[in-house]
């Protein structure tokens, strides 16, 4: 599975980007990879209207606002 | 009951609103009293001839903050409620597919969407291909930046409540021609590929105490972002001041058609960051622009500049952000002529 997160760079969303490497860390998932989606075309593609938001392949777990480390690490412990 | 959690914002705001106006109006009062009395409040910061012009851009943020502190303070405590209270998810979703409802609704639903820069353009790509399409989009665009809360609350506190005025009627139909324009014009070619956006939305229950805190966490927020720029933006006006005469701005800003055409010029090419076009346009009256291009100024100033048009034509095409932009400015002109005609002239004290 691949994290994606989406925004178009601005602080928000790098902090975000940062909340889920450290979500990942935290649980030592060695084979998640997290990556940052800047084009906002592709951004718009998957449907989304408000950044940052983040996403688990193409299923999207929250936008507009910035999940927390914790929030990103029970969704994560769920998909297992 | 359904909503609460949206009436309890609703009611927040208007509290904190009336608390404002109170203030803002007292304050009014007690000055016009003092002044029929004959006595004159002094400037606590006086800028006068014999200033050193070193502390004139010192002089000049600290009046401001003497001024403002708590008309910004209440600004920010609106914008973090209306982010936090507000959702965002049922505006959009009622921004249907092209109808003369989705023009209104971008234009009066634009401002409560707009929370910070740089999600207003990812927000227009998915107005423009999956929602309303690019009529809307653009009004969207000009709308939320133009009258956002706190701007017209510093617009209210700074200038005068004709300036509000003037300004929310102005920018909102500015806004929607505009619009309506670049969608006859360009909307043909660009109608092919709306699909619809998936946004969800979930009605939260309304928990006083969390919500609070949310509340409190969004207007920190506002303040680290906007509050370091609108500082600096009124440091830079001080120092723009030292270099500025009557006679300069009376003769290339005060009343008059070429005046308006310039001052809305200006706003289209330069970057003002939010909020501080509202002490740049006080400063220049103070030295003698004329009302019209001070509105053509608010106008074009806050929905246009240089950047936000690099970041918007990745989505749209470079002619069709050019053609926005003269239509723009355009408008700016003709706004600025209308509310000449309603406000010739106009005292600050």
């Amino acid at each position: 599975m691949i994290i994606k997160i989406l925004g178009s760079g601005c602080p928000n969303c790098q902090k975000l980007e940062a909340n889920a490497k450290k979500a990942v860390e935290e649980l030592g998932l060695k084979d998640i990879q997290v990556e940052h989606i800047y084009d906002i075309n592709k951004i718009v593609e998957m449907g989304i209207a408000f950044t940052p938001a983040i996403a688990f392949d193409e299923e999207i777990k929250a936008a507009g606002r910035i999940p927390g480390v914790e929030e990103i690490k029970t969704w994560l412990t769920n998909q297992k | 009951m359904k909503n609460k959690r949206l009436i309890f914002g609703i009611a927040l705001i208007f509290l904190i609103l009336a608390i404002l106006v109170g203030y803002e109006w007292h304050g009014a009062f007690a000055k016009s009293e003092l002044i029929k009395q004959g006595i004159y409040p002094k400037e606590p910061f006086p800028i006068l001839p014999g200033t050193p012009w070193w502390q004139i851009p010192f002089l000049t943020l600290l009046s401001y903050l003497e001024k403002a502190w708590f008309c910004l303070g209440m600004a920010f405590l609106i914008a973090g409620a209306v982010q936090t209270f507000i959702p965002k998810e049922s505006i959009i979703k009622h921004l249907g597919r092209r109808n003369p409802k989705a023009y209104l609704i971008a234009a009066f639903g634009g401002p409560l969407l707009s929370v910070c820069s740089c999600s207003i353009i990812p927000l227009f790509a998915a107005i423009k291909k999956r929602g309303a399409g690019l009529g809307p989009a653009i009004t969207f665009l000009l709308a939320a930046p133009a009258i956002n809360p706190a701007a017209i609350i510093l617009t209210f506190s700074l200038l005068s409540w004709k300036f509000v005025v003037g300004r929310i009627v102005l920018a909102l139909s500015a806004a929607i021609i505009t619009g309506l324009l670049i969608d006859r014009i360009w909307g043909k070619e660009d109608s092919k590929e709306i699909s619809t956006l998936k946004v969800e939305y979930q009605e939260k229950p309304l928990l006083i105490l969390a919500d609070l805190i949310e509340w409190l966490k969004n207007v920190w927020d506002f303040i680290k972002k906007i509050l370091p720029l609108v500082l600096l933006g009124i440091f830079i006006i001080g120092i723009v001041k030292i270099f500025l005469t009557s006679e300069v701005i009376s003769k290339y800003l005060g009343q008059g058609f070429w005046q308006i055409a310039l001052a809305s010029i200006m706003g289209v090419v330069m970057y003002t960051p939010t909020l501080v076009e509202i002490p740049f346009v006080k400063e220049l009256l103070g030295f003698g622009m004329g009302t019209g291009p001070a509105l053509a100024f608010l106008l074009t100033g806050p929905a246009l500049s240089l950047p936000s048009m690099l970041g918007v034509s990745k989505v749209i095409k470079w002619k069709i952000v050019l053609n926005y932009a003269l239509i723009m400015w355009i408008v700016g002109i003709i706004g600025g002529l209308i509310f000449a005609y309603f406000l010739p002239h106009i005292l600050l004290i």
